[in-house]
């Protein structure tokens, strides 16, 4: 069994006039898939393109489940993230990064909002 | 657009940190994952909501904005993060997008999935809300940020 840590803090100090938050959650992540994709940075264009090498699969959480982490790396250009049927659901500006829990797809796509913006990422299949 | 009750240019910091090494590392003991990285985040849109919801329970979506997310490409900040502390394999929640707001999602609209005491971070975008479905007899409670970027 190998296990992913991941730590996610947020922090802010004007979200609130009266407020000021600031939270750490953290947990120990079951990787048993055969997909594992370690950081890899590509170049983008305007069009679509999968970054998973093998179609994701496994039965756990809705099935198909992969922890995906995916960053931005230019000053300048958005990267756009889609499911496998091609509908939007992310939009990185320039440095920012996403992660979440992949489910009921068998492949990421990313694109550039214009050139070719370098895209960092990484692919872990759940079982 | 401004709006004279909110204090223009808010920020919040996010901060992931990766890691795996030792005897469970995913890629062996020889080849550790340790990867951090911090953006911050602004953001003046309308809608900023921050809380908890305990969801309503399977076969109900429950819709999380308030109001419909709208500005450049609907773009916002959401974090999510799923108090349960059930170890069963067979409950988590289901996270899909809204194309409009009043609108439940399509069948195939959802992207992520949270198990017990999981969590996600995505600048989400082109929809106008997030709907969000337990998957088993559970009613969890779902802390969350839904911060809309632009006025």
């Amino acid at each position: 069994m190998a296990t992913l840590n991941a730590t996610f803090s947020i922090s802010s100090t004007d979200l609130f006039d009266s407020v000021n938050i600031s939270k750490t959650v953290s947990k120990a992540l079951t990787v048993d898939g055969d997909n594992r994709q370690g950081l890899t940075v590509v170049k983008t264009t305007t069009t679509r393109m999968g970054i998973v090498v093998e179609a994701l699969s496994g039965s756990t959480g809705g099935g198909k489940k992969a922890y995906v982490y995916i960053k931005n790396l230019d000053a300048t250009d958005r990267i756009i993230i889609e499911d496998d049927g091609n509908a939007i659901f992310a939009d990185l500006a320039p440095g920012e990064f996403c992660f979440f829990p992949s489910a009921d797809n068998t492949t990421v796509h990313v694109k550039a909002s214009a050139n070719t913006p370098l895209c960092e990422y990484l692919i872990l299949e759940v079982d | 657009m401004s709006y004279a009750n909110w204090n223009g240019n808010k920020n919040f910091r996010a901060t992931l940190t990766l890691e795996s090494e030792g005897e469970h590392a995913i890629f062996g003991a020889d080849t550790p994952i340790r990867k951090r990285t911090i953006i911050d985040c602004p953001y003046n849109g309308k809608v900023m909501q921050t809380g908890s919801m305990r969801l309503t329970g399977q076969g109900t979506k429950d819709n999380l904005a308030l109001a419909a997310l709208s500005g450049d490409n609907d773009r916002a900040y959401l974090y999510l993060f799923n108090t349960s502390v059930s170890t069963s394999n067979s409950t988590y929640v289901k996270v899909g997008l809204r194309a409009a707001h009043d609108t439940d999602s399509a069948s195939g609209d959802w992207f992520a999935t949270l198990p017990s005491f999981g969590q996600l971070f995505i600048p989400i975008s082109d929809m106008q809300s997030v709907d969000l479905e337990v998957i088993g007899s559970s009613t969890p409670i779902v802390e969350y940020m839904l911060l809309q970027k632009d006025a």
